[in-house]
């Protein structure tokens, strides 16, 4: 069939096109009707796990929030408290992660999960979500609450320890550093060269005294002070021979004492799993709210008007080769390219 | 071969027409209401107007399918130019046998010679038995002469889907008259295919006679 031949048919048979339309639509009036429920929907910030659980020295597996959502525990729990078939809680609920706008990172350390509940009339659906995220928080502190005392006793004695170590290094190391008069090591070194400096100098201007002068005064001056430097000198090449043990003493203390460091930082972060309670790890950001379907509807409306239209189409099609009309002077007149002339009457017999 | 063809060629004008005999006797097929014979006398002239007025000229009636009154235009088209402006000449082209012996005999009992000379002759250069291109030499013949003889020829020629005889009479002819029947056919296609056809064949389609009867 030619597309002209198609328009005329659809001209023909618009009536089809625009009943098929109607009946798209009127399909997607009675789908609406018989299958929309009511949505709510709220927001919860987790803690991630990340930051609650394995990062803390947990060695325990983590469930994420969104999991707990779809779980069936969770699909049992609501049921039991809404008096409801679970199967109906687990479809009408769902969950998706909200990572933020421009957020690609997967190591979120709060993740925002949107909870949508569906159910006969406002109300319901709004309780549906606000008893999911109840339970589901009860449940992900549950599941996710770490037993820390076998590890916090561990952290104990070997922070015990490293504590005896740390104290053992620092007696060594202040010992050294009286039995050598070497306290703050680098800077008695440092005054010391200060000192031998400043007698070098002293030193130099009472030769070049006694050279000009020539008296017993200058050099007696002189003399005393090349003694006082040979006996700094003596000194800062003894405290400067004291530096490697010095060096290697510090270096223990401040090992141990990074040590230390280490196993507060896991107590605390122990703390924080076992001691944070569910209220600190689960926020719930926006309580339930009714969502707004109205994209939803637009869309079954529309998909029912788009199939509508091309049911439509292809019945002018079939209905456009059964019902083959023929053509009209006109349509023939336009086929020929030619004026009708004259129209022969019907004459009656 | 000659005692075949209804009247010598060399004698066309002068010749009375040639009638074959009615069917069982029925009466012919015409009709004389008055919006049937004005609408052709409007076809004569707007056909006259479109081939010239003082010259002879030769039009064919060709239609797509047979029955969609092809007969009928040309035999009342050739009557109502036969008043308008003889010596007319109805041409039978079609080899199966067109309807024209059925509607033409009674149409001269009673009509008025033009100037001595019969206003309508209906040649019928039938054969029964020959070749079709013997045939269509005969009508080209017939057509000739009633055109050399200053007459305007109308030519009854086979339907479209049935013979190729009347695009080889509409290459020679001056215009070509196409009748349709609306509802008579589904296949609307044939139609652009007719005008196609026509136009590589440089044929000079003057209008459509729209046949409502």
């Amino acid at each position: 069939m030619e597309l002209r031949d198609y328009l005329r048919s659809m001209r023909r048979f618009w009536w089809v096109l625009l009943a098929c339309f109607l009946v798209g639509i009127l399909a997607a009036q009675i789908y609406t009707q018989s299958t929309f429920l009511d949505e709510a929907k709220a927001s919860v910030a987790v803690l991630s796990p990340l930051i609650s659980g394995k990062a803390s020295g947990s060695t325990e597996a983590q469930v994420s929030f969104d999991s707990i959502i779809r779980s069936d525990a969770l699909a049992a729990r609501v049921a039991a408290r809404l008096h409801e078939s679970a199967d109906t809680v687990s479809n009408n609920l769902t969950v998706s992660i909200d990572s933020g706008p421009g957020s690609q990172s997967t190591a979120i350390t709060s993740p925002l999960y949107i909870v949508h509940g569906k159910d006969n009339g406002l109300d319901r659906a709004k309780l549906l979500v606000n008893t999911a995220i109840d339970e589901a928080t009860q449940l992900y502190f549950k599941i996710n609450a770490t037993d820390g005392s076998d590890l916090k006793a561990a952290i104990a004695a070997q922070r015990v320890l490293v504590s005896a170590e740390l104290d053992a290094a620092q007696k060594t190391f202040d010992d050294f550093g009286k039995q050598n008069n070497g306290v703050d090591l680098h800077n008695r070194i440092q005054q010391q060269r200060d000192v031998v400096t400043q007698l070098i100098l002293a030193t130099q201007q009472a030769r070049a005294d006694n050279r000009a002068v020539n008296n017993g005064l200058t050099y007696g001056r002189y003399s005393s002070l090349s003694s006082s430097l040979a006996t700094e000198r003596a000194e800062l090449n003894r405290l400067t021979g004291l530096l490697s043990p010095y060096d290697e003493l510090k270096f223990q203390v401040d090992a141990a004492q990074q040590r230390e460091q280490v196993f507060d930082a896991q107590e605390q972060n122990l703390l924080v799993n076992t001691l944070l309670p569910s209220q600190v790890q689960v926020k719930v950001l926006d309580a339930a709210a009714v969502e707004d379907q109205t994209l939803y509807l637009l869309l079954v409306f529309g998909l029912g008007a788009a199939s509508g239209l091309v049911l439509g189409l292809a019945a002018v099609y079939v209905m456009g080769l059964i019902y083959r009309r023929p053509a009209s002077g006109e349509e023939v007149a336009e086929a020929m390219a030619a004026p009708i002339l004259i129209r022969i009457p019907r004459v009656a017999s | 071969m000659s005692e075949l063809v209804t009247k010598p060629k060399e004698d066309l004008a002068f010749v009375p027409p040639h009638v074959r005999p009615t069917l069982n006797g029925k009466k012919p097929a015409i009709h004389e209401s008055a919006p049937f014979t004005e609408s052709f006398r409007l076809l004569a002239l707007n056909v006259r107007r479109l081939l010239g007025e003082g010259t002879a000229w030769s039009v064919v009636v060709l239609s797509a399918r047979p029955k969609e009154g092809r007969s009928t235009t040309a035999a009342t088209l050739a009557r109502a130019l036969s008043r308008l402006a003889p010596p007319v000449v109805l041409i039978d082209a079609d080899p199966d046998g067109s309807g024209l012996s059925d509607i033409v005999p009674d149409w001269h009992e009673g009509e008025e010679a033009w100037g001595g000379k019969p206003r309508l002759q209906f040649v019928n250069p039938w054969f029964p038995t020959g070749t079709p291109e013997t045939y269509l030499d005969r009508v080209q013949d017939a057509i000739q002469d009633a055109v050399d003889a200053g007459a305007k020829v109308v030519i009854d020629a086979p339907a479209c889907a049935t013979s190729s005889a009347g695009f080889y009479l509409a290459t020679t002819a001056n215009g070509v008259l196409y009748v349709t029947r609306p509802n008579a056919t589904k296949d609307g296609s044939m139609h652009g295919e007719v005008r196609a056809q026509l136009d590589l064949l440089r044929a000079r389609v003057l209008g459509v006679v729209v046949n409502e009867g």
